[in-house]
């Protein structure tokens, strides 16, 4: 095995982790404000260990920089999804889950 | 409405000013009221010596209003939000209608040529939402000569025409070769076409070699500052998610940005999404909504672990001392355990944050007044 493939089986690792990191978030956390942090912050991070996989692969100049555009644009744009995601949520007034109102409704 | 008097002008540097101020002294006799000049200070502004070039111009503005208007006519010149940043055009125009409430004024007569610095009035209509709030407004007739572009938006049009080039040409040129005319032509075409479009839309002030230098630099130090921010962020969160427990205890804040325009604000907003256990909910121009998930999270942001490198990307190294929006007020639990009291639901959330808002607008109002 090169140092490339090691590289890049690295890096896919890493991104197929955070990218499951984001999946069992999204199952586990509570609410809808909280599950956003599951897609914007560890889905963000899988993406772009996909992307710097893909450029180790194939190593020409003009990979890396398309990966790098490709990068700050998922970067731009996931955390505005989340923004409208969870804006959308907060002005029809759906609650944000606490711990306080949990053991409450536990305790009940 | 008939005991209302007096109108409104919002006083931007244009070369159609001096005309406007005219007709607005006309109109606000007929009213029966005096003419109220009023300037708000760009966010960008803040704590440069630029404030200087706002005055001027509201001076400019009021020597007119003299000039055209008779002995005693009541004239009065008001330079709004010198101590707050303002964000965005809604903003501005928050100022200008809490201005003509308080003073109980007639109506507004808007400059044709009026524009919030670069930021474009194609881009927002203000005067549509000089229309809703229920003031009656009016566009100065003044000739404005024909449109010509000001050496400002050419600048604007050809460094937006540049970046599009050389973006069209690092997309193009990796795959056909950057030589290839096909590339080439087109590329200039599409530079043409976007730097001619985005002109007033791509920048928020005309750009100028210095700041614009320092801030690629300071750039090159804040990427990887926030790519290692980001990294640290993600192993916290793994480690939240996977533990069997699921630690978590969310809460929701109010934070005050003391960054200005909106770009900035932008970046603040996003880095915040993209760092430890935070999430932008909402944003009215620098106030902001954070939904964070746990208490070491909210605590980062409270003592501006966030802001200062947005601070220092856009203000420089000065900004560093600022102190964090703990410190300086800015920022107030709303739901969740340090909140003042267990707000039952998030509308109500959504009322106290309005609140807050009005007091600081209304604060900015008396500012005002002190300087009639």
């Amino acid at each position: 095995m090169t140092l490339v493939t090691a590289l890049v089986v690295l890096f896919v690792a890493l991104g197929v982790f955070f990218t499951f990191v984001a999946a069992v978030g999204m199952i586990r956390l509570p609410d809808v404000y909280s599950r956003s942090h599951a897609a914007t912050k560890a889905d963000t991070l899988g993406a772009g260990f996909a992307i710097l996989a893909v450029a180790v692969y194939f190593g020409t100049l003009g990979e890396v920089i398309r990966g790098a555009f490709l990068l700050v644009f998922i970067y731009y744009t996931n955390p505005t999804a989340a923004h409208a995601i969870t804006r959308a949520a907060y002005s029809r007034g759906i609650d944000v889950w606490t711990t306080e109102e949990n053991r409450q409704e536990e305790s009940r | 409405m008939s005991d209302r008097g007096g109108v409104l002008v919002p006083v931007a540097p244009s070369p159609t000013l001096e005309e406007t101020v005219s007709h607005a002294v006309d109109v606000a006799r007929e009213t029966g009221g005096g003419i109220h000049l009023v300037r708000t200070v760009p966010g960008h502004h803040v704590g440069r010596e630029t404030l200087e070039s706002d005055e001027q111009v509201l001076e400019r503005a009021e020597q007119r209003a003299r000039e055209a208007s008779p002995d005693g006519f009541p004239v009065s010149a008001t330079l709004l939000g010198a101590q707050r940043y303002i964000a965005g055009p809604t903003e501005h125009v928050e100022y200008f209608l809490g201005y003509a409430d308080k003073h109980d004024l007639a109506g507004i007569v808007v400059d044709p040529e009026y524009s919030i610095d670069a930021t474009a009035p194609t881009l927002q209509s203000l005067e549509s939402l000089f229309a809703d709030a229920g003031f009656t407004y009016e566009i100065a007739p003044v000739s404005t000569g024909g449109w010509r572009p000001t050496s400002g938006e050419l600048l604007r049009a050809s460094v937006a025409g540049v970046i599009a080039f050389g973006f069209y040409l690092v997309l193009g040129g990796t795959v056909y070769g950057f030589l290839d005319p096909f590339v080439l032509g087109s590329g200039v075409v599409t530079g043409l076409i976007a730097g001619g479009l985005l002109r007033n839309v791509a920048f928020e002030t005309t750009p100028s070699v210095g700041p614009v230098l320092s801030t690629i630099g300071r750039g090159i130090l804040f990427v990887p500052y926030l790519l290692w921010e980001i990294t640290k962020a993600n192993v916290q969160f793994a480690y939240v998610v996977l533990h069997p427990r699921l630690p978590i205890d969310p809460r929701l804040d109010r934070v005050d940005a003391a960054v200005g325009s909106g770009m900035s604000v932008t970046a603040f907003a996003n880095s915040i999404t993209l760092t430890p256990g935070t999430l932008t909910v909402d944003a009215h121009g620098h106030h902001l909504l954070i939904h964070s998930l746990n208490a070491s999270a909210q605590e980062d942001l409270f003592e501006g672990v966030h802001e200062r490198p947005v601070r220092y990307l856009f203000y420089g190294r000065e900004s560093l001392e600022l102190p964090g929006p703990a410190e300086r007020g800015d920022a107030e639990p709303l739901i969740g355990p340090d909140a003042p009291d267990v707000v039952e639901d998030a509308t109500n959330a959504t009322t106290t944050e309005t609140n807050g808002a009005d007091e600081s607008d209304g604060g900015a109002g008396t500012d005002g007044d002190d300087d009639e």
